[in-house]
């Protein structure tokens, strides 16, 4: 088996608003293992967003995460050995260091992800500026040498001696005040310029491997330049950035036009195989799903549903809400009346209790009112959390 | 029903201090179709290719830069006597089948309000097509009121069938847009949009804004409107499984143009222009064991202040050759009510 890259366990999640607590995510446990594309599925407000949102532990007040666990595999990267590590344990500057490092994220809104202020090249190459300083330094460094061999002015060699020494410094002790009263200084700042250089070409190499034509161009544009498209591939290439073992995609596409849309699942597959890494994929496209992902995790109203491989999911849903969401999407060559789910979904503030799914269920039971029911494995790699399928275990064991 | 015949839409782009017209953006450029009665035509394109500018130019929301909009609607005396006779909708073979053809694109004043009575619109986004400060009683008698259809009782009486007619009930009358859930606020757009009777209604991606569960209620309330009122849709989105599942016949649009038409059917089964053969491999099918060939477009969509010369399609079409980018195609037909515009095809 796999091993597991992220594990999210019992993650509750709430929202202190003035009309009350709004219940987002209740008791969720979901895992990524290495290498894979898990979906995560569900209408709007089910809490998929929310879900990423608290693994980067990017949730801002009123929201607070209440309880659980998110255990993440550490690479080599800067930890001595692979460890697993509870995010939600760890402070701030932990966090910084992780996020765009080892998990990173690809938002809904490219057009709203994307500062408008700043050049397209200047946003991507914060991301090696901030995780890849160490590395920046040492191309600059010896970039640095190769030209005071050359022979030159005098002066030219010290400056660039003094360069060296700053750089050296850089290396040593990346936060040093010193450093930070340097880079104000009109004319010394300019030391900088190497570096951002670099970090410039790293850019648009990043943008070259994601297809987009001229990159030399396209780095000096603002986003508001570019189209919808091309928009998205930046914040992909600033996600990527790093080569992140975790990419989360928060409905990457859905913004975006079928014949765009189509573009980008397929450059996010190719990035997979190449980059090797894994994929937590957030969507409310049943289609995208089917066609992108190997895993699927269903979410309704801030539970897990269901958790099962696409095929399967497809063939034979378990659930009654999967069930329902998958007869209420028009096909290709079936022209029989749609099947919607009745009702609508309901507010947090105060869910149904037991199975938040039974008062719009076709098969409720006396007991889904009374309690949650367990996600339980009904066949192998299968989960559901549904009475339906407890019972008929319960006979099996009898 | 209804026939446009080179129907063009130009905004014009301003400048400088004497705001001199600097260049023209072309949203839709020379769109020529027809709608049958009681049908539903669905309108596909990808965003900024003038679906939008089109349905509205239609309703005469937008003033069309040229070409005509027939119109063939009741005989206004006539239609007005048999809605004396009773509250739903007239229909046409009691009051005598007569057909009065009125060009749309030069209507003014008083007859094209009364022309606004047949034809009606159902918007995007119900959040914000929806004034926050209106009751729903008010937003949906508003039209009533509007063409002095009904007052006082009648009008409330009206109102709550309406609600009634797209599933909801007098609980909501007096309750502010809000309160209600997305799917809940379409209803009442559509509501809104039944008001007046019309014929025709322009539904303007009526399903995007919603979830998949809701989308099939509205989808099958639009269906059930349409066979209890023999209405003729419109039906623009961007989602071609939306489009297939709800319409007759199915318009492409690309840049402005029209690219190809056909029966729903026949358009899934044989598309024969390259940019709808691209559009319908592009959709994810919610079925993992179907895999498919996939032609991926390169690059956008042109701007449309300067659209391509010739072929719009010519700089992203797989087959195109030398006369596309000079050619102008014509929408051809090539049987069964299929019509396509593209110049490698015989």
């Amino acid at each position: 088996m796999v091993p597991k890259l992220l594990e999210a366990e019992n993650l509750t999640m709430n929202f202190y608003t003035y009309e009350g607590v709004v219940q987002a995510l209740d008791r969720i446990n979901l895992n990524v293992r290495e290498g894979e594309i898990l979906g995560l599925v569900g209408e709007t407000g089910c809490g998929k967003s929310v879900t990423a949102l608290s693994i980067l532990r990017l949730i801002r007040p009123p929201g607070r995460i209440e309880e659980g666990k998110v255990n993440f595999r550490l690479k080599n990267r800067f930890a001595a050995s692979k460890r697993d590590i509870n995010l939600l344990d760890q402070d701030e500057a932990f966090m910084q260091k992780v996020r765009g490092n080892e998990i990173s994220m690809i938002f809904q809104e490219p057009s709203e992800a994307l500062n408008p202020v700043y050049s397209v090249g200047d946003q991507i190459s914060e991301a090696f500026l901030l995780h890849r300083k160490e590395e920046l330094c040492q191309v600059v460094l010896k970039r640095i040498e190769q030209d005071i061999k050359k022979d030159g002015f005098f002066l030219t060699r010290a400056i660039l001696k003094m360069e060296r020494g700053i750089y050296l410094k850089m290396m040593e002790k990346p936060r040093s005040s010193s450093l930070k009263f340097l880079s104000c200084i009109p004319g010394v700042r300019r030391y900088r310029r190497r570096l951002l250089e670099e970090a410039k070409r790293r850019s648009i190499e990043m943008l070259r491997i994601l297809g987009i034509p001229h990159p030399e161009g396209v780095v000096m544009r603002y986003p508001h330049e570019l189209s919808g498209g091309m928009q998205q591939r930046v914040v992909i290439a600033m996600a990527l950035a790093c080569n992140p073992t975790l990419l989360i995609a928060d409905e990457p596409t859905s913004n975006l036009d079928v014949t765009i849309q189509a573009q980008i699942l397929d450059l996010v597959r190719k990035l997979k195989k190449e980059f090797g890494s894994s994929i937590l994929f957030i969507t409310h496209d049943l289609g995208v799903v089917a066609e992108m992902c190997e895993k699927v995790v269903v979410m309704y109203a801030g539970h897990i549903a269901e958790v099962a491989p696409v095929h399967s999911l497809f063939k034979k849903p378990l659930h009654p809400y999967t069930q329902g969401l998958l007869k209420s999407v028009p096909r290709p060559g079936r022209k029989d009346r749609l099947q919607s789910i009745k009702g609508s979904v309901p507010n947090l503030i105060s869910p149904p209790s037991g199975c938040r799914f039974h008062p719009r269920c076709p098969r409720v039971m006396h007991k889904c009112s009374d309690a949650k029911p367990a996600l339980r494995e009904t066949e192998k790699n299968r989960f559901v959390a549904c009475y339906l399928y407890h019972k008929e275990r319960d006979k099996d064991d009898a | 029903m209804l026939e446009t015949r080179d129907l063009k839409k130009y905004y014009p782009i301003t400048g400088g201090v004497f705001k001199k017209e600097m260049g023209q953006v072309k949203a839709v450029d020379g769109v020529s179709l027809k709608i049958e009665k009681g049908e539903c035509l669905g309108l596909v394109g990808e965003s900024g290719c003038g679906k939008t500018t089109f349905g509205k130019t239609l309703l005469r929301l937008f003033e069309p830069t040229s070409g005509r909009i027939y119109f063939d609607a009741l005989d206004e005396s006539k239609a007005r006597t048999a809605e004396g006779q009773t509250t739903s909708s007239p229909d046409p073979k009691e009051s005598g089948r007569d057909f009065r053809r009125c060009d749309l694109a030069t209507l003014k004043g008083a007859r094209l309000k009364s022309m606004r009575k047949m034809m009606q619109i159902v918007f995007q986004d119900p959040s914000s097509s929806l004034n926050p400060r209106m009751l729903i009683k008010d937003i949906v008698g508003e039209p009533l009121k509007v063409h002095g259809l009904a007052k006082g009782l009648e009008l409330r009486e009206r109102v709550l069938n309406l609600l009634y007619r797209v599933g909801l009930t007098s609980d909501h009358l007096f309750r502010y847009p809000h309160e209600l859930s997305g799917g809940q606020r379409q209803r009442i757009a559509i509501a809104r949009a039944l008001a007046t009777d019309p014929e025709f209604i322009v539904l303007d991606e009526p399903t995007s804004a919603l979830d998949v569960s809701v989308q099939a209620q509205i989808l099958n309330l639009l269906q059930d409107l349409q066979e209890e009122f023999g209405l003729t849709y419109l039906f623009i989105t961007h989602h071609l499984l939306v489009v297939e599942y709800i319409s007759h016949r199915i318009a492409v649009m690309y840049l402005g143009r029209i690219v190809e038409i056909a029966r729903t059917k026949e358009l899934f089964e044989n598309p024969l222009h390259p940019y709808t053969r691209a559009l319908l491999s592009a959709i994810p099918i919610p079925d993992p064991e179907v895999r498919k060939e996939r032609t991926i477009l390169k690059g956008d969509v042109p701007s449309p202040i300067n659209p391509p010369s010739g072929c719009v399609f010519h700089t992203r079409c797989p087959l195109a050759s030398k006369e596309c980018e000079e050619i102008v195609p014509d929408l051809v037909s090539v049987g069964r009510g299929h019509y396509v515009a593209c110049c490698q095809i015989e």
